[in-house]
């Protein structure tokens, strides 16, 4: 089995990390980028990229060729950077196949026109649960792990797992169930799932909000996260894991940027003119 | 061996990673203000650092310290794992300050409870939790001032009531201070840093 080469890039403000994976030293330059960020500023409408040239710099510098710019979920934190990376490095964007269900679901809060089709056109490749696919010479797999929200996925590369919001780093637990289509229950059976990976399988989080006396971190693996996860080690149950989780999610505020972010990362990144504010619809 | 001035890291932590290799006492008495790792030196793995972070052997990691030398060999344990764009912040976060660079300063400076763990076994025990509690508060160049200054009375003391074989310690310690002031390198840091109040390892 090719072990994947992951280099992982912070973006402080949303507190998320965007990924390329390749195989160093290997004559196939083709890499992937996952979860990309264009930082957006709501109050002034601001669209910025600094974040994600860091990231376009460094594929240049190493000399390699983009084949996909993946993400594991509809972001509701940020948007994504897939339609600037594209223009500036090439490579194809890339859906789930879930996405059709969560335009439907945000159908009725925007009423989304030709610019978001429901065919997923605006995007060049739409894979499938369970699909398998290549990085250049890595092999790759999407699975479905639903529970942050129905559409979640994660890419398993290799020896290691790319596994969006459905988990993070053991000290901070997990990510909240209380999006339209989440649920608790579908995150432990998500999560176990992705602890069922051999005990060395490094797993790669989508977000990290470091507590007071470390730096961003994005790696744990699934032994770690077995032994030492908040919300789940020693033997927590369905049902408790399910309980603390809703208790937690009770009252929390929508995300900062989930308006924007769930327009723009529903066209591709294709940020267009205008984004629409509704009205008293969520 | 590379050097750097604070000035000169980048101000963006996606291109640079910034550690404090320093005791966590002289970390909680200053430290940056900006965005930066603090992983003592003696639990410091860089291997295991890099993964955590997802970072390449291209990455750009500038190590810190007090005045530079402890700063030195958190440095060669990158290099010494391949990665090829490793600094030493020069002159440690004492000169960064009298550069201007923005710190923060705070709790008392002899504040070793968090580095002494709280047992309940005995007398002895708690005296020893007590020491370490206080010697762990101070920063390392002072605790080696305190033991290297008795060190020198109580020898002094010897030899005046006649037990002159002691006048080597001070012999000694006066040609190291020697050694410490001509070079900038001080083994008695490195040194003191594997005592027990002051080890970090769990």
């Amino acid at each position: 089995m090719l072990k994947p080469d992951i280099r992982g890039f912070y973006e402080p403000v949303t507190g998320s990390w965007t990924y390329v994976v390749w195989k160093d030293g290997h004559e196939d330059r083709r890499c992937a980028i996952i979860d990309s960020v264009r930082d957006f500023d709501i109050h002034s409408g601001a669209t910025n990229t600094a974040a994600a040239q860091v990231v376009a710099e460094w594929v240049r510098r190493k000399g390699l060729e983009v084949q996909w710019i993946l993400e594991t979920h509809i972001h509701a934190d940020h948007l994504t950077a897939a339609r600037y990376l594209k223009d500036v490095l090439g490579g194809q964007i890339v859906v789930s196949e879930h996405f059709l269900r969560v335009r439907e679901n945000w159908d009725r809060v925007f009423d989304f026109g030709p610019d978001t089709p429901a065919d997923g056109s605006q995007f060049d490749r739409i894979l499938y649960n369970d699909e398998e696919f290549s990085i250049g010479p890595l092999q790759a797999q999407m699975i479905h792990v639903p529970g942050h929200t129905p559409a979640d996925t994660a890419f398993v590369i290799g020896d290691a797992i790319i596994c969006g919001d459905a988990m993070l780093l053991p000290d901070q637990g997990t990510g909240r169930c209380d999006f339209p289509g989440g649920s608790a229950g579908d995150s432990y059976d998500s999560i176990m799932k992705i602890l069922s990976y051999p005990d060395e399988t490094r797993i790669f989080v989508c977000h990290d909000y470091p507590p007071k006396g470390r730096g961003p971190q994005c790696m744990a693996t699934v032994a770690e996260q077995k032994a030492h996860n908040i919300r789940i080690k020693g033997g927590v149950t369905r049902e408790e894991y399910v309980a603390r989780r809703e208790k937690d999610d009770a009252g929390k505020p929508v995300p900062k940027l989930m308006l924007p972010s769930i327009q723009v990362n529903l066209r591709a990144g294709i940020l267009g003119d205008f984004l629409k504010l509704p009205v008293d619809r969520l | 061996m590379k050097f750097v001035t604070i000035q000169q890291v980048p101000r963006n932590s996606a291109e640079a990673t910034v550690i404090d290799v320093r005791t966590p006492a002289e970390h909680t008495e200053v430290h940056l203000q900006r965005a930066h790792d603090h992983v003592p030196l003696d639990t410091l793995d860089a291997a295991d650092f890099a993964a955590r972070r997802a970072l390449d052997k291209d990455a750009a990691i500038y190590v810190l310290c007090r005045g530079g030398s402890r700063a030195q060999t958190g440095a060669q344990k990158f290099i010494d794992e391949g990665f090829v764009n490793v600094y030493v912040i020069e002159g440690g976060i004492v000169a960064a300050e009298a550069e201007g660079e923005p710190v923060v300063k705070g709790g008392a400076k002899t504040d070793g409870a968090a580095a002494a763990p709280a047992l309940d076994l005995g007398k002895a025990k708690e005296m020893r939790d007590s020491f370490y509690g206080k010697m762990g508060g101070f920063p390392l160049n002072r605790q080696l001032d305190m033991i290297l200054g008795a060190v020198v009375v109580l020898s002094m003391l010897l030899g005046f009531a006649d037990a002159e074989f002691f006048y080597i310690f001070p012999l000694i310690i006066g040609g190291g201070l020697f050694i410490r002031g001509f070079s900038g390198k001080c083994m008695g840091e490195k040194i003191l840093m594997k005592a027990p109040w002051n080890s970090t390892k769990a």
